[in-house]
């Protein structure tokens, strides 16, 4: 009689059947087989996903880099920014999530500071070119520049009585003359101080409107000094700083937002009743860089441009 | 790699049936780009050719309105956008931003980078298919759009440019920096357009120079680029712009016509000897 086999005892004693225990075995070398296939399998996706990723970063770099920036970018200034999973492998990553993007611009304060000596800012827009308004840029600031209604301030007065010395004239009057020429000082103070600043950095016709091109641009320690077409009236732009008229300026929107802020932070306007800024068409990097700097001072409004046929007045 | 092949050969593909690329620039708004880019087109369809329009002033688009077509949806296929045509014959493509704006008062407020990335698909995403012309319509300037539509061409070639300006001085020297910008970036001038040169009344016929005379063609001569012609300030011309109707269908017989027709002509031979 042969001896019982493990089977037979093992039911008879009630124990589990052993070849169900040797399948439950198998099965479970049969997981971590599969575990370990599935492992493996990984590690090879991640190297080919990162040699992919690799021929995609150097083939691609900048359509990549735009596509994150734009597309899909969460914004420079979001909570997100530099944190989300579309900012990988944009090459400003590190800098937005270190926070320094989100971290207000430290020109604003100083514009804004620049900004406190001018009473009223006006903002000449239109989304469409070519429908004037440089033109009547131009022409609002002469007519402001004009006004001989205004009353002079008691610092006015001051001032006029501080800049003119007096003297003894031979006949034993008292007369005054002036110290020097003082060019914030308005010969006729019952105009207002007006400034025209043009911000069109691509196509700047301010200068040749107000009959000033070639003029130059001078640097003193107080900062550029603008161009004065009367002595109540002083203008700047970029027009100034090219040597010749056939020069381009063929400037991405970071630049032209550079120049924009050294106009608006280093030109010594000195005390202004009017600061008329002339703007280019559309509504791209000029004008959201011109609110973003001017967003610490109280800016007046906007004038919007039109001629009778043009739709784009609405957008802006 | 497959995938990166693929993509190339697409974006070639997009570009490889276009015959002649030509950019209308101009350093100054208001001058009539989108005016002429328009009539140049219908003009060279009605002489029977295959005419495609690239709309790249995002922030002003103004074609669709000119052309009169609406604002229908834009469709995908295999190898990308498919184009807006005008006609049932698909001899005149479009595209432009407007077709993609749910409101036509929205405005587009981009900074220079998403403008750019804009641009790039709208040169390598759109399927225009087998085209004679497609002509690009610019903002003014000299700035993200022009630098990010001549990057995205490189690998197509661009034949030129043509420069539109108005008489006066303050429009001339616009255009001047425009030419620099030609001439830095590697841009053949294919010819200098005087828009709104004189206007001639429709009641008296006495043409009266409003914007003055002759600053584009002192242009050219002072630059060496060739003058393609004049187009004088018609009021049925701007009122066919507005409605969107076909000027060149419809007033055969203007000065007007005669103008475009004649500038199209020399245009399209000069794409041809080069």
């Amino acid at each position: 009689m042969a001896p019982p086999s493990c089977y037979l005892l093992r039911r008879a004693v009630g124990a589990p059947h052993c070849e169900k225990k040797k399948k439950k075995k198998k099965k479970k070398k049969k997981k971590k087989k599969k575990k370990k296939k599935k492992k493996k399998k990984k590690k090879k996706n991640l190297l080919h996903n990162q040699i992919t990723a690799i021929f995609f970063l150097f083939y691609f770099h900048e359509r990549l880099t735009s596509c994150f920036l734009c597309r899909h970018c969460p914004g420079t200034g979001s909570e997100a920014a530099g944190k989300s999973s579309s900012c990988e492998g944009c090459p400003n990553q590190k800098i937005c999530a270190s926070g320094a993007t989100a971290a207000p611009d430290p020109a604003i304060a100083e514009i804004g500071a620049k900004m406190s000596t001018v009473k009223h800012k006006i903002l000449v827009l239109s989304g469409k070119g070519g429908v004037g308004k440089s033109t009547f840029s131009a022409h609002l600031a002469h007519a402001l520049a004009a006004d001989g209604t205004k009353e002079l301030s008691d610092e006015v007065q001051l001032r006029l009585r501080l800049h003119f010395e007096p003297f003894q004239t031979s006949c034993g009057c008292t007369c005054s003359s002036p110290r020097g020429d003082d060019p914030r000082l308005p010969a006729d103070s019952s105009q207002p101080p007006v400034a025209l600043l043009d911000v069109d950095i691509c196509g700047p016709s301010i200068p040749r409107i107000m009959g000033v091109e070639g003029e130059q641009v001078h640097q003193s320690g107080s900062g550029w000094s603008p161009v004065y077409v009367e002595d109540n009236l002083a203008v700047m732009s970029i027009g100034f700083l090219l040597t010749s008229p056939d020069d381009a300026v063929i400037w991405r929107g970071p630049k032209k937002n550079g120049m924009i802020k050294q106009f608006l932070r280093d030109v010594d306007w000195g005390e202004l009743d009017y600061l008329i800024v002339d703007t280019p068409p559309g509504t791209s990097d000029e004008h959201l860089s011109l609110v973003q700097y001017l967003s610490s001072t109280h800016v007046d409004g906007a004038v919007i441009v039109t001629t009778p046929q043009v739709a784009d007045a609405t957008r802006e | 790699m497959s995938q990166i092949r693929n993509m190339e050969q697409q974006n070639d593909g997009n570009l490889s049936q276009v015959r002649h690329v030509v950019l209308v620039l101009s350093g100054k708004g208001g001058v009539g780009k989108s005016t002429i880019t328009t009539e140049l087109a219908l003009a060279l369809r009605h002489a029977g050719k295959k005419v495609g329009i690239l709309d790249v002033d995002l922030c002003g688009p103004s074609i669709p309105r000119m052309l009169g077509v609406g604002r229908p949806d834009v469709h995908q296929c295999d190898s990308g956008w498919v184009p807006v045509y005008t006609d049932a014959q698909k001899s005149l493509a479009l595209m432009s931003i407007g077709f993609l704006l749910e409101d036509p008062d929205e405005a587009v407020v981009w900074r220079g980078p998403k403008k750019t990335a804009m641009i790039a698909q709208f040169v390598s995403d759109v399927a225009w298919g087998e085209l004679d012309v497609l002509l690009v319509d610019t903002p003014p300037g000299t700035s993200d759009e022009h630098l990010a539509v001549l990057e995205n061409l490189k690998k197509h070639r661009v034949d030129g440019a043509v420069l539109v300006t108005t008489p006066q001085a303050v429009s001339t020297g616009d255009v001047r920096r425009e030419i620099t910008f030609c001439k830095k970036t590697g841009v053949r001038i294919l010819g200098i357009i005087e828009n709104m040169s004189g206007f001639v009344c429709p009641h008296c016929s006495d043409c009266s120079n409003i914007f003055s005379k002759g600053g584009g063609e002192e242009l050219a001569k002072l630059t060496g680029s060739p003058f393609l012609g004049a187009v004088p300030l018609d009021p049925l011309l701007s009122t066919s712009i507005e409605e969107g109707g076909d000027f060149m269908q419809s007033f055969p017989d203007s000065a007007t016509f005669s103008a475009i027709s004649s500038i199209s002509q020399a245009l399209f031979s000069s794409l041809q000897a080069a």
